[in-house]
C-alpha cells in the first residue's frame, strides 16, 4: 500500500510537472542553456576526444583485412583522379577566358562562419546539433549548416546568445528539396524530390518522377528551390530505390554523406 | 558528499550521452543511460524523494541538451519514475531483480508512447513545429532502443549497491 507520505510526494510531483507545463509555454531556456553549455563546453571537449580516439582506435582494428584491398582500390582512383585533374584544369581555363569574354561575373563564393559542436541530441526521437555560434556572432534562424567538403548538415533551429539549436537533415521535420543527375552519353537529365530524415539517421527520399532511372550511387544535392537551402550543397548518395507500380512517384532511401562525423567543426552559411 | 558524487555523477551520465554515446549507435539509434539511470535509481532506491529528483534533475539536463521543447523530458521522466515507484510499492518487490530487466525493456516502450504523447499535445497547444507520427520507424526505434537499454542496464546492474 502506499503510504500518506508517498500519497503527499505524489501530489507534489503533479504540481511539479503542471509548473513544467507552465513553464514550457512562458519560459526561455535561451539563458539556462547557455549557462550549462560554458561549463558543459571543456569536459564535452575532452569526451568528443575520448570517442575519437577510441572510435579511431576501434575502426582501425576492425577493418585491418579491409585496408589492403582498399589502398589497392585509392591507388586506381588516384590515378584516374589525376588524370580527370589534368582535364578539368584545362577545361576550367576555358571557362574562365569565356566568363571574361561573355562578361560574366565568377562563381560567388560562399559566406562562412566557423563553429564547433557543443553536443549532440542525447534521444532518438529528434536529430539536433548545439554549435557555440549564436545571436552575438550574427546567426539567424534557417540558415544552412554544412561541414568540409560542402556537405550539408541541417539548418539554425533556434538561436540563443551564444548558442544555436541544428536541425539535421536526418531529422524527420527537416523538408530538403533536392537534386541528382542521370548522365546520358552527352544527355543530361536533371530528377528531383523532397528529401526528409528517417529514424536511423538515414534519409528518404520522395517525389521522384517514374520517368528518371534513379539508381544507386546517383549523388543528391540540395536544388536550392526550398528557398532555405543553397544549390548544389551535397547530401548523400542514393542506397536503395523503391518502384511501387501502384505508386505515383519512386521513392529512395540515401547515405547522409555526412555520417559518422569526424569532426566537430562545421560552419554556418550566412 | 555522497549525494554531491551521486548528483556529479548524473551530470557525467548526461556529457556521456551527448557526446561517447553518439559513436556507439548501431543502426542510427543510440542507447539512452539517462532513461536507465532513471529505471535503476526508481527500481533499488528506497529513498523515494532521491527518486523524483533524480529523474527530475536528469529530465532538466536531457531537456537543455535536447532540440524539443523544453520540460517534455523532464515530465517524461518523472512519470516513468512515479510508475516504477508505485509498481515497486504495490506488485513487485525490490528483491526481485530479475524484474528489473522487464522495467527496462518496457520502460522503454512507456517512454516512447509518453514522448509521442506529450510532443503531439505540445505540437496541437502550437508550442513547438515538431510533431511524432505513430508507425513503423518510431516502433522501430523503439525497439533497438529497447535493446540497447537492455544491454546497458545488464552493464550498469552491479552499480545498484551504490544507490
Amino acid at each position: 500500500m502506499i503510504s500518506d507520505g508517498k500519497l503527499k510526494f505524489f501530489g507534489g510531483t503533479v504540481a511539479v510537472i503542471l509548473l513544467l507545463v507552465f513553464l514550457s509555454v512562458f519560459f526561455q531556456k535561451g539563458k539556462i542553456q547557455s549557462l550549462v553549455f560554458d561549463v558543459a563546453y571543456i569536459p564535452e571537449k575532452v569526451f568528443f576526444s575520448i570517442s575519437d580516439t577510441l572510435s579511431s582506435g576501434f575502426g582501425v582494428i576492425f577493418s585491418l583485412k579491409d585496408i589492403v584491398s582498399e589502398n589497392s582500390e585509392l591507388r586506381s582512383e588516384n590515378r584516374d583522379l589525376q588524370k580527370k585533374l589534368i582535364e578539368f584544369e584545362g577545361v576550367k581555363e576555358q571557362n574562365v577566358l569565356l566568363r571574361e569574354q561573355l562578361a560574366l561575373g565568377g562563381k560567388s563564393e560562399l559566406d562562412l562562419l566557423e563553429a564547433k559542436i557543443v553536443s549532440f541530441e542525447p534521444s532518438n526521437l529528434s536529430e539536433f546539433l548545439i554549435i557555440n555560434k549564436g545571436l552575438k556572432d550574427g546567426v539567424e534562424k534557417e540558415m544552412s549548416v554544412i561541414s568540409s567538403g560542402n556537405i550539408l548538415l541541417g539548418k539554425i533551429f533556434n538561436v540563443y546568445e551564444s548558442y544555436s539549436e541544428v536541425m539535421l537533415i536526418t531529422d524527420k521535420d527537416n523538408k530538403v528539396n533536392v537534386k541528382s543527375f542521370i548522365q546520358d552519353g552527352e544527355n543530361r537529365e536533371v530528377y528531383s524530390g523532397v528529401l526528409s530524415g528517417y529514424f536511423g539517421k538515414s534519409l528518404f527520399m520522395d517525389f521522384i518522377e517514374k520517368s528518371f532511372d534513379a539508381q544507386k550511387g546517383d549523388v543528391i544535392v540540395t536544388s536550392g528551390l526550398d528557398g532555405v537551402y543553397p544549390e548544389n550543397l551535397k547530401v548523400g548518395e542514393v542506397d536503395v530505390v523503391k518502384d511501387d507500380d501502384n505508386a505515383v512517384f519512386n521513392q529512395a532511401y540515401l547515405d547522409p554523406a555526412f555520417l559518422p562525423l569526424s569532426s566537430t567543426l562545421v560552419f554556418i552559411i550566412r | 558528499m555522497k549525494n554531491i558524487i551521486f548528483f556529479l555523477v548524473l551530470v557525467l551520465a548526461i556529457f556521456l550521452q551527448v557526446s561517447l554515446f553518439q559513436k556507439i549507435g548501431i543502426l542510427g539509434v543510440i542507447p539512452n543511460l539517462p532513461l536507465v539511470l532513471v529505471f535503476l535509481i526508481s527500481f533499488f532506491s528506497k529513498d523515494y524523494k532521491k527518486t523524483i529528483l533524480s529523474a527530475f534533475f536528469l529530465g532538466i539536463l536531457f531537456d537543455i541538451f535536447s532540440g524539443m521543447p523544453f520540460g517534455i523530458f523532464t515530465i517524461i521522466f518523472v512519470l516513468l519514475a512515479l510508475v516504477v515507484s508505485v509498481l515497486i510499492s504495490t506488485l513487485v518487490s525490490h528483491e526481485k531483480t530479475s524484474m528489473f530487466f522487464v522495467v527496462v525493456f518496457l520502460g522503454t516502450f512507456l517512454y516512447y508512447i509518453l514522448a509521442f504523447v506529450f510532443i503531439n499535445i505540445f505540437h496541437l497547444l502550437g508550442l513547438t513545429d515538431l510533431s511524432l507520427a505513430l508507425g513503423s520507424k518510431l516502433f522501430e526505434s523503439a525497439f533497438f532502443e529497447s535493446l540497447f537499454n537492455l544491454i546497458l542496464a545488464v552493464l550498469l546492474f552491479p552499480t545498484r549497491r551504490f544507490i
